[in-house]
């Protein structure tokens, strides 16, 4: 199940085209590729049985599990970077765990479960204010370098749907501290860069050092940033904004 | 009481010379936890220096065991090695093995717990999670030790940073444990066995869940709670937005279809009779409610 009819999405599965017809290998040998290629799932459906007794797989599909690539560096060839929403293309070659969305608040969080929190909170808030919704997902992970910020603000506000942005940090390994430095220096980062911040930036910290947090960029005195204390709240108010 | 980690709990972290390994088991030994040991294959002999408490490394899990009489792993080896460690955790017989390391093939892990399960030895908690912590008792992985104390409520929760969240929220409150089962497709600890802990655990009187979307441990989970939990439990899931087909953050997070989706999981559990929270804060209020009324 290799060659020219293989097509491999963002989401890394593979496709055979509905147009190629091939034969069912038995299911020792679907289960062999399965465990040889590492899959996480090998479909074959629809199966036919054509009038005169033949089996015929009319079209399959696999998902390849990325975590498994260091056995296989040949999987890295099925990549199809065309079919990969540019900005994706982008977060991934900077490291970034991002999804691009349809909505107009640019989110920025740590943690993946804080991070889909954090969409459903902003899509609820949304409501309020003419169906705003959240325009990405983006988990910087724990660590939350001023590095990393700054990508990760880079790439959402290079998106020109998003009206206003989301930094929605938990401090727990990370202290708030480090992470609002890190948050000053991502915007001397574009800066620097050339980049002009002009959309709204609504920051949540809370947890480990929140207060030290708070005071630094209330500090830094960044026209665009703006403090709120409860993610509740800041969601409600990066709606607003972006409704504006 | 608390479970699966207590006052008792003599660790050891494998992948202690390591960058993560290392600063978790200086935050661990601040935090109040027994560190007993550390496995690094080639690095016996050694010592780390956890704030003036040196300690000591061993080749292989079964040396450090019989050295110093661990009882629980914390695991922070590269995802390559994951298997062979958890494997030797097993042969070892150390009863409780947690898994932190992020990025571990689904197939090894499938494989590491069969191993796990077959043997009978040992607990698997993870891989990819933060761990689990009984404050003021214990603390092994990465959950912040100086968030809360110790208190009435059970966390169980697929995600680390929504743990922390709630932890924060209820703070007031406290916690028996906390356990980050982790968010990938394959995982040794579920909901269930947690839900069945807390069930026991005299000191625990409200219990906490933590879902996302993908697979159906959240539906399993509210069958199970229907017909054997009597506990409050509050509910949270986080995933209403996510659209059908992508990864969100974690491996096992993705919506396939209509099958593992965030609004399924949340009637599921409300039909269970779990109070099921809109946002993170809303279900923190709902533990606060239920806590006056006890």
């Amino acid at each position: 199940m290799r060659g020219d009819r293989i097509i491999w999405t963002p989401q890394r599965v593979v496709v055979l085209g509905a147009g190629n017809v091939a034969s069912i290998p038995p299911m020792d040998a679907l289960y062999k590729m399965f465990v040889a290629e590492d899959c996480s799932l090998v479909e074959v459906n629809p199966l036919v049985k054509t009038p005169d007794g033949e089996v015929l797989a009319l079209d399959g599909k696999v998902t390849l599990d990325d975590n498994a690539d260091f056995r296989h560096p040949d999987h890295e060839e099925l990549v199809d970077i065309a079919a990969t929403d540019p900005l994706e293309v982008k977060a991934k070659e900077k490291g970034l765990n991002y999804v691009k969305l349809s909505g107009e608040v640019g989110i920025i969080g740590n943690g993946a479960g804080l991070v889909m929190s954090t969409l459903d909170v902003v899509a609820y808030a949304g409501e309020e204010f003419g169906g705003v919704k959240p325009a990405n997902f983006l988990d910087i992970g724990g660590g939350a370098s001023a590095q990393v910020m700054a990508d990760g603000l880079e790439i959402i506000l290079g998106d020109p749907e998003v009206k206003s942005v989301f930094v929605n940090v938990f401090g727990g390994i990370t202290a708030c501290d480090a992470v609002a430095n890190g948050i000053v220096q991502a915007m001397e980062m574009l800066a620097e860069r050339g980049d002009v911040v002009d959309k709204p930036i609504v920051c949540r910290l809370d947890g480990n050092n929140a207060a030290e947090g708070r005071r630094i960029l209330d500090e830094a005195e960044h026209d665009v940033i703006e403090l709120v204390d409860t993610m509740d709240e800041a969601a409600a108010r990066v709606a607003e904004l972006a409704a504006r | 009481m608390a479970i699966y980690l207590d006052e008792n709990s003599r660790i050891l972290v494998q992948g202690i010379t390591g960058s993560e390994g290392g600063k978790h088991t200086r935050r661990m030994v601040a935090g109040g936890s027994n560190i007993v040991a550390g496995v690094t294959p080639g690095k016996g002999g050694q010592t780390v220096d956890a704030d003036g408490t040196a300690i000591p490394v061993f080749n292989s899990v079964q040396e450090a065991v019989d050295a110093t009489g661990a009882n629980v792993s914390v695991v922070f080896v590269p995802p390559k090695f994951t298997k062979g460690a958890v494997e030797e955790v097993v042969d070892a017989q150390v009863p409780l093995a947690v898994v932190i390391t992020e990025g571990v093939p689904v197939h090894d892990t499938a494989n590491f717990f069969t191993y796990a399960q077959n043997a009978g030895t040992t607990r698997v908690i993870g891989p990819n999670c933060p761990g689990l912590i009984s404050p003021g008792k214990s603390n092994a992985g990465i959950i912040p030790a100086d968030i809360t104390k110790p208190g009435k409520i059970g966390l169980v929760s697929k995600s680390g940073t929504l743990t922390y969240q709630m932890m924060f929220e209820c703070r007031d409150i406290g916690f028996t444990t906390c356990v980050g089962i982790g968010g990938d497709p394959v995982i040794g600890t579920t909901h269930i066995d947690c839900l069945a802990a807390f069930e026991e655990d005299p000191d625990t009187e409200v219990i906490i869940m933590i879902g996302e979307i993908g697979g159906d441990a959240e539906e399993r989970a509210a069958a199970f709670i229907k017909d054997n939990v009597t506990k409050p439990v509050v509910g949270y899931v986080a995933g209403f937005t996510a659209p059908e087909g992508k990864t969100m953050g974690h491996a096992g997070a993705i919506v396939s279809g209509s099958s593992g989706t965030a609004a399924a999981k949340a009637e599921a559990l409300e039909a269970a009779g779990v109070r099921v929270g809109k946002t993170p804060a809303q279900a923190a209020r709902l533990v606060h409610e239920i806590v006056a009324g006890l």
